[in-house]
């Protein structure tokens, strides 16, 4: 494949490709030009259409595909057809017989033409049958369509009877190669030459008369075409426009990627509010309600206080912003009247007494109510304060965290800014004079709130989230509600990832299999069902594990030997997997994978004795791999128990000249049955000792 | 322009493009989506057209007439086009125009939001619509209803006629909604939402509601098997809307909430079931080929 740029502007035609859609999903838009351009360019292949690299662009409106330098035809393409036996084919005399003449009339070759090869021991005769490429219109024509057709969401709509399935309905096709329009059609609608511009600013169709016209009509029918130009656009005005309130626009990643993917003329405006209500409302009650329900970014002051005003993104021009930002200020200052509302009905009702409520709200997946969840919830802290050992201080905060963490899911607030569950509850328990330790845990248990996010910064809140996740993830595997394929409507891959996380940090020697235990144990269930569901949320929780560490970095062998090896405490599984993936160029690696190899397999050819009796030694290799073991299995011991991976790794390595020693100077499977199963029983005492951290055998070489 | 002239123009408007003008349904709904001549012609293969106004009642967001934007019962302007027209979106703008919006002067987005109605076994997809970031309409293609995958895509567009009016009129509480000159939203509205709010929060008396529940679901029941599936149909909307009740008065569990809803879903997809089947009868009697 050739980089782009490589050829004469002139060597070659100009595809341009444009699906004009109904306002797509914002989030499915990115996704789809990526797979547009890999699909194509496989296409573009296969069909021995071979220019330059197929480049992708778009908006919420439009998915556009271009390709500079494709050729006007396909290439041929020359393949070799096998025909009759030579024998058959020609005379003694060397004339060609009905067969060979038949043979060449079908290939559509002259007679002359045929050639014998030999082919798998025989001779025979072959036709070279040259297939002359198709006219690149043609062969586009027919490729485009099935490309546009693959295209995935994820969810997609029927719209019309032919059951045609795409993200949103598709209602214009521009397809041309330089000046020609291409005879497709993509969903019933036949492609042609005319774009159109933004939908308020230039409603009119807008005719190309050749592709690489493409690029300027848009231009002049107001699209920014390009996502990292209306990007800028929003970021470089939303901080111009702050700036006049002296503050800095908040600018949430995800709200920002939304807005680049859901506008084509994206035009920041800044919009005010009563400072009073500023003042009266916290501060992610306005940030939230200004993001998540305004589409808009709030503005803070340097030190993080709300400033009484926004910044929304119209999707048009700069005609008319007042009126825009008249509408725009009108329904923030309703929406943040509302929350004051919710905010003082709240605060009548007090926050305590309502955790009564919670036995009207359902909690997920048919598991009984929230209040049946808290009385679990209280029981696994207490199981976990023990199991963690956690002080008595800390014991205290989370025994009132958990009575008190779900709460705020009766809240007004919450029930209108579910995303502020949590944050809520830390804001209220703080009015109602809970101690701080008591808030941040109430609200920090839903840490990360996603992969990667921030953890709970302390232990109670740690182990609240975790017990609050594994009573989820075990409840919902007791109900048969396993997570499958693409399908996790209640989120257990989500919780088992969180309890991971937390656990890696929190978890000090708690065992996943004891924890989801201690969480069945609150369930009515046969003793058959809670131990099928522990064992399946233990599963589903090492695998997101090993998910998580490999995106660290960690190889997947050397996950898959760590795990092998066994054990359950979270942070020890990943102690043991960073130290191993930190030798792996160790020098020794390769004679300690080797050498472990060599052991497994030889241990499985003989019964090795019950254990090793040094007086059996014949050889001083044996003696020495005895002796080098034993400092080895109490270095690792204690290593392993101070979680001091690395230094149980540096153990094992010195290993490795003694075992390599053994296999040199010793027979293991001698003719002595007694010495036999001796060394035998020293191998499996050298595995062992490996296994504290992971089992070699599963490393790739 | 006042409540009812936007009711008018939008009915001038959509009537000139073949909508019939049905009025709104006269048993309890939560939604126009409820009314038969959206939730029961949306089914099978028969194009259809439809413009009407649908008092829509939801007890659990009654505020006694004290909340600027909340009632225990709104209007919604419903249309449905079966099949979808091409240039449905384009029609809908212009229905905005004649209520007199330049649309070039604001902010209008079609902002993804799929719609769901689990009771109903429905569902589809489509967007809110923001008028200078003000949610104005609902629009939504259909794609599933009562659990059955449709022949024909209708479109549904539901706006919301206290925002659109608050929004037009430039009022910040929907009671000081001009309904007509010299009479507001609020003289007409308020004593019916306090009175409603206070039946929904205070005065139901939840053992005579499950009754009611229990005997609207027999009947449907009763009217099903013989089929007579209109009538079943409305009692199954009671069965729905003495659900809401129920819900509202803080009177139905955790577990018995999920079984309530589950026993209102089997009836509705009961009810497309049926209808379904004695349309497709009708229509083999007549000729008419299905997909």
């Amino acid at each position: 494949m050739r980089a782009p740029g490589s050829r004469m502007p002139r060597a070659g035609a100009r595809l341009l490709l444009e699906i004009g859609c109904e306002e797509l999903p914002p989030a499915s838009v990115a996704p789809a030009l990526a797979q547009l351009a890999r699909d194509a360019a496989a296409a573009l292949r296969a069909a021995r259409l071979e220019g330059g690299e197929p480049q992708t662009t778009g908006t919420v409106r439009r998915l556009v595909l271009m390709v500079n330098g494709l050729p006007l035809r396909q290439a041929d393409r020359v393949s070799v057809v096998r025909g009759p036996a030579a024998r058959v084919a020609f005379d003694p005399s060397g004339a060609p017989s009905a067969a060979a003449l038949g043979f060449a009339r079908a290939q559509g070759v002259a007679v002359d033409a045929l050639q014998v090869r030999e082919i798998d021991g025989g001779r025979y005769v072959v036709a070279e049958v040259r297939e002359r490429g198709r006219p690149a219109s043609q062969v586009l024509a027919e490729v485009l369509p099935r490309v546009v057709a693959g295209l995935a969401f994820p969810k997609t709509m029927r719209w019309q009877a032919d059951g045609f399935r795409f993200g949103r309905p598709i209602r214009w096709v521009v397809a041309m190669l330089d000046r020609r329009v291409l005879p497709l059609a993509i969903a019933g609608v036949r492609a042609g030459r005319a774009t159109r511009g933004h939908r308020f600013l230039r409603p009119a169709a807008v005719t190309l008369s050749d592709a690489s016209g493409y690029a300027a009509a848009v231009r002049r029918g107001h699209v920014v075409l390009d996502p990292e130009a209306r990007r800028a656009r929003i970021a470089t005005a939303a901080t111009a426009l702050a700036r006049r309130l002296r503050g800095v626009p908040v600018i949430d990643a995800d709200l920002l990627e939304e807005l680049v993917w859901s506008t084509e003329h994206p035009t920041p405006l800044l919009g005010a509010f009563d400072r009073a209500l500023a003042e009266a409302l916290p501060r992610e009650v306005v940030l939230v309600t200004l993001q998540h329900h305004q589409k808009s970014f709030g503005i803070t002051d340097a030190s993080g206080r709300v400033l009484p005003g926004f910044i929304a993104v119209r999707d048009g021009g700069t005609a008319h912003l007042d009126t825009v930002r008249t509408g725009h200020e009108w329904v923030v200052r309703a929406r943040l009247e509302d929350a004051r509302f919710f905010l003082d009905d709240d605060r009548r009702r007090g926050f305590e007494a309502r955790a009564g409520e919670l036995a009207r709200l359902a909690h997920a997946a048919g598991l009984g109510s929230m209040a049946d969840h808290v009385r679990r919830l209280e029981a696994l802290c207490a199981w976990l304060a023990e199991t963690a050992g956690l002080g008595t201080d800390e014991r205290g905060v989370l025994a009132r965290a958990a009575a008190l963490c779900k709460v705020d899911l009766v809240t007004a607030l919450v029930r209108e800014l579910p995303e502020l569950q949590g944050t809520v509850g830390r804001i209220y328990a703080l009015e109602a004079g809970e101690p701080v330790e008591v808030a941040s845990a109430i609200e920090q248990h839903y840490w990360p709130r996603a992969a990667g996010a921030a953890l709970p910064e302390r232990r109670p809140a740690g182990m609240l989230g975790v017990a609050d996740r594994a009573l989820l993830l075990v409840g919902a595997l007791l109900a048969g509600l396993e997570p499958s394929g693409s399908q996790d409507p209640y989120g257990l891959r989500r919780a088992a990832s969180g309890i991971a996380a937390i656990l890696q940090v929190h978890g000090g020697r708690v065992g996943l299999r004891d924890l989801f235990a201690a969480a069945a144990a609150r369930y009515d269930a046969a003793p058959d069902a809670r131990a099928r569901a522990v064992g399946a949320a233990v599963e589903v929780t090492l695998q997101r594990l090993r998910a998580a560490l490999l995106e660290q970095g960690v190889g997947y062998d050397t996950a898959d030997a760590v795990f092998a090896a066994g054990g359950d405490v979270v942070a020890d599984l990943v102690a043991r997997a960073r130290a191993l993936q930190a030798v792996r160029g160790d020098a020794a690696m390769p004679r300690l994978v080797t050498a472990f190899a060599r052991a497994s397999r030889i241990l499985g050819q003989g019964q090795p004795a019950g254990g090793v009796d040094p007086a059996l030694f014949d050889a001083d290799a044996e003696r020495a791999l005895h002796d080098a073991r034993e400092a080895a299995e109490a270095e690792v011991a204690r290593a392993a128990r101070a979680g001091r991976y690395d230094e149980a790794l540096a153990a094992l390595v010195r290993l490795a000249d003694p075992i390599d020693r053994f296999f040199d100077e010793v027979l293991v499977m001698g003719p002595e049955p007694r010495v036999r199963a001796n060394r035998l029983a020293l191998l499996e005492a050298v595995t062992r000792t490996f296994l504290h951290v992971a089992d070699l055998g599963k490393l790739a070489g | 322009m006042t409540f009812q002239e936007m009711i008018l123009a939008l009915h001038r408007y959509w009537s000139a493009r073949g909508c019939v003008l049905e009025e709104p349904f006269d048993v309890e709904v939560g939604a126009g989506t409820l009314h038969p001549a959206t939730f029961l012609r949306a089914l099978g293969p028969e194009p259809w057209r439809v413009a009407y106004v649908q008092p829509s009642r939801r007890p659990a967001d009654g505020r006694y007439g004290e909340n600027p934007s909340r009632f225990f019962k709104h209007y919604q302007y419903q249309v449905i086009l079966k099949p979808a027209p091409d240039d449905v979106q384009d029609l809908y703008l212009h229905s905005l125009e004649r209520l007199g919006l330049v649309l070039r002067h604001h902010d209008i987005r079609f902002l993804e939001d799929d719609w769901e109605a689990p009771t109903l076994g429905a569902w589809g997809v489509g967007w809110q619509v923001f008028l200078d970031g003000t949610e104005i309409t609902q629009f939504t293609y259909f794609q599933q209803m009562g659990g059955l995958d449709l022949d024909l895509i209708s479109v549904e567009l539901t706006y919301g006629l206290e925002r659109l009016a608050m929004f037009l009129q430039r009022k910040a509480r929907a009671f000081d909604i001009a309904w007509t000159h010299g009479v507001t939203y609020g003289e007409l509205r308020r004593d019916d939402e306090r009175q409603q709010s206070a039946y929904g929060f205070e005065h139901g008396d939840p053992d005579r509601l499950r009754l009611l529940f229990d005997t609207y679901e027999a009947e449907a029941r009763r009217l099903l098997e013989i089929p007579l599936v209109l009538p079943a149909y409305e009692a199954v909307l009671k069965c729905s809307h003495l659900f809401n009740l129920l819900d509202a008065r803080g009177a139905v569990g955790v577990t018995q909430r999920v079984e309530l809803m589950g026993r209102t879903r089997a009836l509705a997809r009961a009810c497309a079931a049926e209808y379904l089947r004695g349309r497709r009868e009708a229509d083999a009697r007549a000729g008419v080929a299905h997909a």
